[in-house]
């Protein structure tokens, strides 16, 4: 018996401390989705709370077609969503190609990597750069570079297609670059 | 961005995951390395976190909701049984006297055969039901 089916079994057999040691184990994806896609502290973690929640009364329905983290994903990706339309809030943002295109032209070659990276204020401007990015993409990035997912499962967390999740992925990790060139112009 | 741009960019940005993956150094292309820090930039912790008991609060919560679900069923039940007997009570003088005026004779039919097989099916109802509650404890 896998680990997933372990956990499950135990949740829905009603053992002492099963679901809080679900809970503890899936909490950092579901914080990490959840957070970035509303990018609201106090929203997040209401939020979090009604993802677990509902785990909990549909764990039931789980048929370890995908493993644990992933349907759980699903279901934080969709409380996410509802409350994202609920507010009216935009996933996306049109796309404007016209306004990518200047930035590039600048690069130029004198850039050191660690003295960069050692830059407090320059890495907290672009920490401020990844928030401004549209919740979809700076949802997907987070799930790629802080999760560690796949791209497959990416997908199949967001109903996207793994395309559509490469593309959000390049067009976002280029907007960051481009506000770097920026800012590091504006340093200059 | 044309077609061309967006291949450099895409080999760019390849270029930079498997510079970070490989820890190899710095300084070959500055391209590459802005990339990189980009990708540094995204595998920073967020800021703001669940509390540390999250997950306890969470569990309590979810205890909290079914033991009120199980003492809903409970008062749904009592309240059921209650009208119940209340009905009975109610109806019983009238229902009597009706009864007494009626005059039937049971029809002849094979009572030990249609016994058996009522026992037989309680029989099986309170197995099945002993196998699902033992299917639920916890091992």
């Amino acid at each position: 018996m896998s680990e997933d089916q372990e956990l499950v079994a135990s949740v829905l057999a009603r053992a002492p401390g099963a679901f809080e040691r679900l809970v503890a184990r899936h909490q950092k994806l579901v914080w990490h989705l959840v957070f970035r896609m509303v990018q609201h502290p106090e929203d997040a973690r209401e939020l979090c709370q009604d993802v677990f929640m509902r785990v909990h009364s549909r764990l039931h329905q789980y048929r370890y077609e995908s493993a644990l983290s992933t349907w759980i994903g699903r279901v934080a990706f969709s409380v996410a969503c509802r409350h994202m339309q609920k507010k009216r809030l935009p996933m996306v943002e049109p796309s404007s190609n016209e306004d990518e295109s200047a930035a590039w032209e600048q690069v130029g070659d004198g850039f050191d990597l660690e003295a960069a990276c050692a830059d407090g204020e320059l890495m907290q401007l672009m920490g401020q750069a990844i928030e401004k990015l549209p919740p979809l993409q700076r949802t997907l990035v987070t799930l790629y570079h802080l999760e560690e997912m796949g791209i497959a499962e990416i997908a199949s967390v967001t109903g996207l297609p793994e395309g559509t999740v490469k593309n959000y992925l390049f067009r976002a990790r280029g907007r960051l670059r481009q506000q770097l060139e920026v800012r590091m112009g504006v340093a200059a | 961005m044309n077609n061309q741009d967006n291949d450099l960019q895409s080999r760019m940005q390849a270029q930079a995951e498997v510079a970070e993956r490989q820890g190899l150094r710095a300084g070959n292309d500055a391209g590459v390395d802005r990339y990189r820090l980009v990708l540094r930039a995204l595998r920073q912790p967020l800021a703001d976190q669940l509390p540390a008991d999250f997950a306890r609060r969470v569990a309590a919560r979810v205890a909290l909701v079914e033991e009120g679900g199980s003492l809903d069923d409970w008062l749904v039940t009592l309240l059921l049984l209650g009208m119940a007997i209340a009905g009975v009570v109610y109806v019983q003088p009238a229902m009597a006297s009706i009864v007494g005026q009626l005059n039937f004779t049971l029809p002849t039919l094979p009572w030990p055969l249609l016994g058996a097989a009522g026992v037989s099916v309680a029989l099986a109802w309170v197995i099945d039901a002993g196998a699902s509650g033992w299917h639920r404890r916890p091992h």
